[in-house]
């Protein structure tokens, strides 16, 4: 028995580390570091055409965290089935693509084709990329418009639906009850919060595309509340994600209403960390005797949302 | 392969208030370790949140039989300034081997063009180039009295192998561009290699010409996971296609190390 098996509405999953998009490439750049699994792995945004992304520099350290503005640089839809299809093809867990569109046709178009190809499992709606001009978090910011495309790319998939939210929003559940009613099989948040940095000695922004998303520790705590939230409001299972890099940084997300967690900027510091958290929590199961996940997510929430 | 590792500081040799120059052991890394190939090294303590991201740094020297790797570090802030204190004994998780060195030739003449820091991967280069017996002639521009102290990290080792402008004073005012452009007009060279600022691999890059095609540039980008995930640190380089265009690279597993011919500025 696997004490660690996630259910994401249709979505199964050996256990609840995931690895989340933008920080593991194309999959195969992390699996020679990965010595166990993680449950799900989240490819590198897509876009139909190809992506040079945003100029460099594309990152800037800031305190407990990271900025990064790589601007979706992507091989584009032709390519990546053409030559990243195969490199994936013998990573044994579930591999989530990542998508995003300047339309909702673009996102429509992304979620048909690969939907046709065997070595994806699900689809995550990217509806919050602060790093780009148009679409990204232009969808993922307005209600009406994150149940247009959510609703389209549920229309058009065979796979499970991902929506991932942004946190550079006033109240986060009204975009999450939009996109579950859209028909999205589970939400992802969250994505990076807008920030900057200006290097006092030039007088000049850090980042070549002068915002970028902040990531890493820095923001735990706003990902905390914003999960917590949003568990009391919708009823398909949330993956959280936001400066998680320890097992006690993975429970605390489990506690506020998270079924599985994702891990970020933590792999980009030492990519072994997705297996070992993996393993960390397998031991803490087995210590604390928790045969099931389900008895302590959501552990936090108001006792009368705590099933 | 590259692998996540314990590394060990054997000695940290202050050059200056300005350079310094680790000793680490790392055999895992030693092994396998190619001339331009660099590692990712955690700077803070274990599970430091400030400063988060390892620090990528060029290997300066391989020691294979003692299992060491030496690191030129230039303090530039927070994270070199830790570096630079650290204390012999100290245990840094360590990723490396990392990228793609230089790709040597074993004859004719080698130009070696550094600016700064700069001179950190070429020592390693130098050195093997030599012992196949490669002519090699060592370029540094630096542009202040503490620099100076990078030309003999260069002369320490052997000067009988490693010259440091043959045929000229070993120091001149100048730039290091106009000094590599003399040397190319009166000698011919098989192999170029240049390590340094981008506004010197610019200039080099344009004054090449014709040399373009056996020439190695080693780039610098603002690098986040070293590893390949997170596409930060990316550089221009020609499309495959032969139409012209550029495409953005990945400088930690594309490069650091690419062809002349190759890279767009």
């Amino acid at each position: 028995m696997n004490r660690l098996s996630v259910n994401l509405g249709k979505l199964q999953l050996t256990n609840p580390i995931i690895t989340a998009s933008g920080t593991c490439g194309f999959g195969y750049e992390l699996s020679p570091y990965l010595t166990t699994l993680p449950g799900g792995i989240v490819l590198k945004g897509l876009t139909l055409e190809e992506r040079q992304g945003n100029p460099t520099p594309r990152i800037a350290e800031t305190p407990a965290g990271i900025l990064n503005s790589i601007g979706l640089q992507n091989p584009g839809l032709a390519k990546f089935k053409q030559s990243y299809r195969t490199k994936i093809a013998d990573i044994d867990t579930c591999i989530i693509a990542n998508i995003s569109g300047n339309t909702v046709e673009e996102y429509a178009r992304l979620t048909e084709e690969l939907s046709k190809l065997a070595e994806i499992d699900a689809i995550e709606v990217n509806i919050s990329c602060p790093n780009v001009k148009k679409g990204g978090m232009a969808f993922g910011t307005d209600p009406i418009a994150a149940h247009q495309v959510v609703s389209e790319v549920v229309k058009r998939s065979s796979l499970p639906v991902i929506a991932k939210l942004s946190p550079n929003v006033t109240d986060i559940r009204v975009i999450a009850r939009a996109v579950e009613e859209a028909g999205a099989d589970v939400i992802s948040m969250i994505n990076t919060m807008l920030g900057m940095k200006i290097d006092i000695r030039s007088g000049c922004p850090v980042l070549g595309n002068i915002m970028g998303g902040l990531s890493g520790p820095a923001i735990r705590p706003i990902a905390i509340r914003m999960v917590y939230q949003v568990a009391q409001v919708v009823d398909i299972p949330i993956i959280g994600m936001g400066g998680v890099r320890t097992l006690e940084d993975v429970l605390e997300m489990l506690m506020a209403g998270a079924t599985a967690v994702s891990v970020g900027t933590a792999t980009m510091i030492d990519p072994a960390l997705p297996s070992r958290l993996v393993q960390e929590l397998a031991d803490y199961c087995r210590e604390k005797e928790i045969v099931n996940l389900k008895s302590i997510v959501g552990m936090a929430l108001p006792s009368e949302m705590n099933v | 392969m590259s692998q996540i590792c314990r590394s060990q500081i054997i000695e940290v040799l202050h050059l200056n208030d300005r350079y310094s120059c680790l000793q680490i052991y790392a055999p895992q890394i030693a092994e396998t370790a190619q001339a331009g190939q660099f590692v990712n090294l955690q700077v803070g303590e274990d599970g430091s949140i400030d400063p988060l991201l390892k620090r990528p740094f060029s290997i300066h020297r391989i020691d294979r039989e003692l299992g060491m790797i030496y690191l030129l570090i230039k303090v530039v802030g927070v994270g070199t300034e830790k570096l630079q204190k650290m204390k012999a004994g100290q245990g840094l998780e360590m990723i490396g081997p990392l990228g793609h060195g230089f790709r040597l030739q074993n004859t004719g003449k080698a130009l070696l063009v550094a600016g700064g820091i700069g001179i950190a991967p070429l020592y390693e280069l130098a050195v093997q180039l030599s012992e196949s017996g490669v002519e090699v002639t060592v370029l540094l521009g630096v542009t202040d009295q503490k620099d100076l102290i990078l030309s003999t990290v260069m002369e320490e080792y052997d000067p009988q192998i490693i010259m440091v402008n043959p045929g000229v004073s070993s120091q001149r005012k100048g730039l290091v561009t106009e000094l590599a452009a003399e040397c190319l007009s009166s000698k011919e060279y098989d192999q170029i290699y240049v390590c340094g600022p981008e506004p010197m691999l610019k200039a080099l890059h344009q004054q090449l010409g014709s040399n373009l095609i056996n020439s190695q540039f080693s780039l610098e980008e603002r690098m986040g996971c070293g590893v390949g995930l997170c596409f930060s640190c990316v550089c221009k380089v020609k499309q495959d296609d032969g139409t012209g265009e550029w495409k953005h690279e990945r400088v930690c597993t594309c490069g650091p190390v690419f062809m002349g011919n190759e890279v767009v500025f």
